[in-house]
């Protein structure tokens, strides 16, 4: 009678414990901010930087404990299932009772590691949205500011500049002035080294841009990236969701199956000719 | 710490212009193009007098307009005098401007504002 509560309840608790999401109990969460600091980091380490701090909150640490217990159910799950083809009888009952109850404590942890991560994931998407936001706004300000136009403009006389620059020069040896200013000289004494500076400061991996494959993108294009990584990882995570209803669902099948069996017993037992007292055999005490 | 205080350093070092006058290098162009034309039309000056005075500021002219040219702390300051002065490149950097027209930079400071002979010849002297 015992028995029959306990499965009762215990099919109970998986039909209903079937959600598909599960809210961060408190003191587990992860609650991130697209901070200005954030943003000012190139868009790789603006990534890694997230996952540390996803990697140091109460939720990740949560879910590494999570995993091992996890773990800890599918080493009793496969020594219970050993020890059932080993069973029989009331023992082989009791080990299957014990079977459920362990698949059913699994999908627990496994549902609430499930909703973990779909949280988390759902934060992080927010914040990669957030980012790409303010990226833009920044690029946006930047090319319409009056500075950046009088940048652009400087940039085209410098061109300018340039190509004249010989034709000038020799103006200057025309006119009879052939020695070169100071300026001059020093200016192009340092050109060369100011090339091989810059050259230095373009390969420094610090100021390196960030790379998809070996294409070299902007932090937009890559932020871009990361809410496309995020969208994949969320359907399969969806996907994992589907399987772990279909698998809870086997576990309350397996359930309410052993509640029939062990209310009414194996399902081959024929009713009909079970204690049954046929007339032939009867017959003889009449003679 | 130590990196901190290495990077903090770094940034300091990264941008000494906000100290100086940003538009020092224009300043000087604007005043050495105005010392060319003054030159040029001084009628005390004798013809070798002007030229060797025209030639000695025509070398400076040369040097202060690559400068400005070069110089990002001009642009950085947004003022109407860089705005300015790039928005009329043709009058600003007159030597170089006018090496691109092959013109003398008097000559085409001229035809830039439209003062040709026909023009000067036919202007009336009075009082406006």
């Amino acid at each position: 009678m015992n028995t029959r509560i306990i499965m009762s309840s215990l099919v109970l608790a998986i039909s209903l414990g079937n959600s598909p999401f599960v809210l961060a109990a408190e003191g587990q969460n992860w609650d991130p901010v697209a901070s200005d600091k954030l943003i000012k980091l190139p868009a790789n380490i603006i990534e890694k930087r997230i996952q540390q701090d996803f990697d140091a909150s109460p939720m990740a640490l949560h879910l590494v404990n999570l995993e091992q217990q996890m773990q800890d159910k599918l080493s009793q799950l496969s020594s219970l299932q050993q020890l059932i083809s080993d069973s029989e009888g009331d023992d082989l009952i009791n080990q299957r009772f014990e079977l459920v109850q362990q698949k059913s404590e699994y999908l627990d942890l496994m549902q609430e590691a499930q909703g973990l991560r779909q949280d988390a994931l759902a934060k992080k998407q927010g914040l990669y949205a957030t980012v790409l936001g303010k990226l833009r706004d920044k690029n946006g300000n930047i090319s319409q500011g009056e500075v950046y136009q009088l940048k652009q403009k400087q940039a085209e006389a410098r061109q300018r500049m340039q190509k004249v620059l010989t034709q000038v020069d020799n103006g200057l040896m025309h006119l009879g002035l052939d020695q070169r200013s100071p300026y001059a000289d020093e200016f192009a004494l340092n050109l060369a080294k100011v090339e091989d500076l810059k050259n230095a400061i373009s390969k420094h991996k610090a100021n390196a841009s960030p790379t998809l494959g070996d294409v070299e993108v902007t932090s937009e294009e890559y932020v871009r990236q990361l809410l496309m990584e995020a969208s994949t990882e969320q359907s399969l995570l969806d996907q994992e969701a589907l399987m772990f209803s279909y698998m809870a669902k086997l576990v309350a099948l397996d359930a309410q199956s052993l509640e029939y069996e062990i209310s009414y017993g194996d399902e081959e037992t024929q009713l009909t000719q079970r204690n049954r007292t046929k007339p032939a055999d009867v017959a003889d005490l009449f003679l | 710490m130590k990196i901190i205080l290495v990077i903090a350093t770094c940034a300091s070092l990264l941008s000494p212009q906000i100290f100086a006058n940003s538009l020092f290098s224009l300043e000087n162009l604007e005043r050495e193009r105005a010392a060319l034309l003054s030159a040029q039309f001084d009628s005390a000056l004798d013809l070798n007098q002007r030229q060797q005075k025209v030639q000695t500021i025509y070398r400076r002219l040369v040097d202060i307009e690559r400068m400005v040219l070069r110089d990002d702390r001009v642009t950085s300051s947004n003022s109407s005098l860089a705005q300015n002065a790039f928005d009329k490149y043709e009058l600003t950097f007159l030597v170089h401007s006018s090496a691109e027209k092959k013109l003398p930079p008097l000559s085409h400071w001229m035809s830039e504002l439209h003062l040709t002979t026909d023009n000067i010849l036919s202007a009336k002297a009075g009082h406006r």
